[in-house]
């Protein structure tokens, strides 16, 4: 293993090595910084000149692409409050705030220190334990994914304002998820439109949600200033933390990392479930659990660390059971067959030096972070800081291009519209958009996983609770739940009891 | 009073979500669950949660909400929507330049800045058509002009 594992870093001493990393996660963090566009479209559109290439450049280009993806998006996502990418949105909590209180420079300090930790780590155990992880997801049934789905939704509407509201958030987006043919092959609320038999687009609704709703309030309200003018520019650009502020986060790093990691091993689980179950856990362990979502450097360091731990994870299944982890992993199993390769224990037999190549890649590109997060602050910030009349064309321009480039039809920008109406009544009426995408993103896994389960069982809900996986996340959710009731009750009668 | 009005209304879209699970194919001879199930669950906790939001009312310590309704934002929300209809008849670039010049000058409601009203939307459409072209995007060919 040693020697394979020099082979493949030998590999890097050659300039085509490195400028595929390099073009890998500079485009993967550009597509994911902007609105709309995404690395698993700019490996979708890559794929076809990656045949071209000798399979291991194809591989760095590939996983670069990965990992840039996973980072790029918390540039906007601080510095704008618009995920570039769905895994971005829990960034949004704190990143942003920080951002408008002048400690933009720190949070994507912050992020990219967070990112590089939670990349690196998930690479490590990547390399030392990929088999034996892959035969831990294997014993992930259909309980046992329902529950975590179940716990992964549960985890974003308990750190919502208002418990009531951020619940009803969810179920819309589940509701919204179960759109299209579903797992009986029946078609459901798809109301004859074509386009929606496949179920509802999650790029448009993230869009909407969150970038052209900006758009709309800008103008319903043109003296509201969206844009954080105050802060002085210089001060926000890129800040990398001390190394004894590092020191001091690694709790929430090895959390955030750890969470990453393990979530995304498991098919289907991605960086959003990752970082929304980081951020909640971050949030109950913290000892003033009311700084989060006004500026807490943890809540970044807590969601981006678990966001970029993702990749690792991800390819855990993708390469030894040939499983995807999530939609690019599923994109790059098309590159395996495109190079004639083998997915599964073939691939560590037949091909040692390809695994290697994509463990070594997993581990370098993330120290390419430190100088695509310092370019990119010094594009991004002066960009947030314009005043909302240069800034708002801007942002619709690149949203509603972005939109149109999904597909080359006028339906997705359509729907993105939509969304930015929904998101604009949920201003109006105190329902956040958060909970709305990660219910889009798991409603079919939860509705299968339902579904696979009480067919297992002969319609014996009880499978969720006999098996200890399932039932140990199931009571997680349940008390994620609970939690924050039980604390409004306490500060409730806090109040009761002061004169 | 808006929560309880909200809430109300929730309430009766989660039971038209009920209604509308209802019609859906029952499960297969032989099985438990079927295309319903899970919007009926989906629907059963709408009503649940609005039913909360009723019974609760308006919270002590929400916040004021901002402001979202204007003339001036139904206009841009219209022309958003006149553009997404009608920019293959009109050609991508003329189309998103009309927008981004409208959207500048609806932000500027004292005076408007040349810099903000031309130059940005002009930049802004060259850098849309660009990044279109980059990634080889078929744009619609049947426009006025480009």
């Amino acid at each position: 293993m040693p020697d394979a594992i020099l082979a493949a870093l030998l590999l890097f001493t050659e300039p085509a090595t490195l400028a595929a990393l390099a073009t890998g996660v500079i485009l993967g963090s550009v597509f994911s910084a902007i609105p709309g566009l995404t690395s698993t479209l700019a490996l979708a559109l890559l794929l076809p000149l990656t045949y071209s290439l000798p399979a291991s450049i194809a591989f760095v280009l590939m996983i670069g692409l990965m990992g840039g993806g996973l980072y790029g998006g918390m540039l906007t996502a601080i510095t704008l409050n618009i995920p570039g990418a769905p895994g971005s949105v829990a960034t949004t909590f704190d990143g942003h705030p920080m951002f408008r209180q002048g400690k933009g420079g720190e949070a994507i300090g912050w992020a990219t220190v967070a990112s590089i930790i939670g990349g690196t780590i998930s690479a490590i155990i990547l390399m030392v334990a990929a088999v034996q992880l892959a035969k831990v997801a294997l014993r992930f049934g259909p309980p046992e994914m329902f529950a975590l789905t179940v716990f992964g939704m549960t985890a974003v509407i308990s750190i919502s304002h208002d418990i009531a509201k951020g619940a009803l958030a969810g179920l819309f987006g589940l509701l919204l998820g179960t759109i299209g043919i579903d797992l009986f092959g029946n078609y459901r609320f798809d109301f004859g439109v074509p386009e929606l038999i496949g179920g509802t687009p999650l790029l448009p609704a993230v869009v909407g949600l969150f970038a052209l709703v900006k758009v709309f309030q800008a103008i319903a309200d043109p003296h509201a200033d969206l844009a954080a003018r105050t802060a002085s520019i210089t001060a926000q650009r890129m800040r990398l933390p001390s190394a004894r502020a590092v020191l001091r986060a690694t709790p929430t790093l090895a959390r955030g990392s750890l969470i990453g990691t393990f979530v995304g091993f498991l098919p289907g689980a991605g960086g959003n479930i990752a970082a929304f179950t980081a951020y909640n856990i971050e949030k109950r362990a913290a000892r003033e659990p009311e700084r989060f979502g006004k500026g807490a450097p943890e809540g970044v360091i807590a969601a981006e660390s678990a966001n970029n731990a993702t990749p690792g994870g991800a390819l855990i299944p993708t390469i030894t059971l040939g499983i995807p982890g999530d939609q690019f992993t599923a994109v790059m199993i098309g590159a395996f067959i495109i190079h004639g390769l083998p997915i599964g224990p073939l691939l560590f037999r037949d091909h040692p030096d390809i695994i290697y190549v994509i463990f070594v890649t997993t581990f370098l590109m993330n120290f390419l972070f430190l100088p695509i997060g310092w370019v990119g602050s010094m594009v991004a910030v002066p960009l947030a800081t314009m005043r909302d009349s240069l800034l708002i064309p801007i942002i619709a321009g690149f949203s509603l291009a972005g939109l149109f480039a999904i597909a080359a039809t006028q339906t997705n920008m359509l729907i993105g519209v939509g969304f930015g109406l929904v998101a604009l009544a949920g201003l109006r009426f105190g329902f956040p958009p958060a909970p709305i995408v990660l219910g889009l993103i798991l409603s079919s896994l939860i509705e299968d996983s339902m579904s696979q389960s009480l067919i297992l069982s002969g319609g014996d809900p009880l499978i969720f609770v006999q098996r200890p996986i399932a039932l140990g996340f199931l009571l997680l959710a349940v008390l994620f739940l609970l939690l924050p009731a039980w604390s409004a009750v306490r500060a409730r009668r806090g109040k009761v009891l002061q004169p | 009073m808006t929560d309880r009005i909200v809430g109300l209304l929730l309430a009766v879209f989660g039971g038209l979500v009920l209604l509308a699970a209802g019609d859906l194919p029952p499960p297969m001879r032989g099985m438990s669950v079927g295309s319903g199930s899970f919007p009926t669950i989906l629907g059963g906790l709408i009503v649940v949660f609005a039913g909360w939001l009723v019974l609760r009312g308006d919270r002590s310590d929400a916040e004021a909400p901002p402001r979202i309704l204007s003339l001036r934002g139904a206009l841009g929300i219209g022309l958003t929507i006149v553009y997404v209809l009608g920019f293959p008849r009109l050609g991508l670039i003329v189309a998103t330049f009309l927008l981004l010049v409208a959207y500048a000058l609806l932000l500027q409601p004292d005076r408007p800045r040349p810099v903000d009203s031309l130059l940005i939307p002009a930049l802004t459409t060259a850098g849309v058509y660009g990044l279109l072209r980059l990634l080889d995007v078929p744009l619609p060919d049947e426009g006025l002009l480009f």
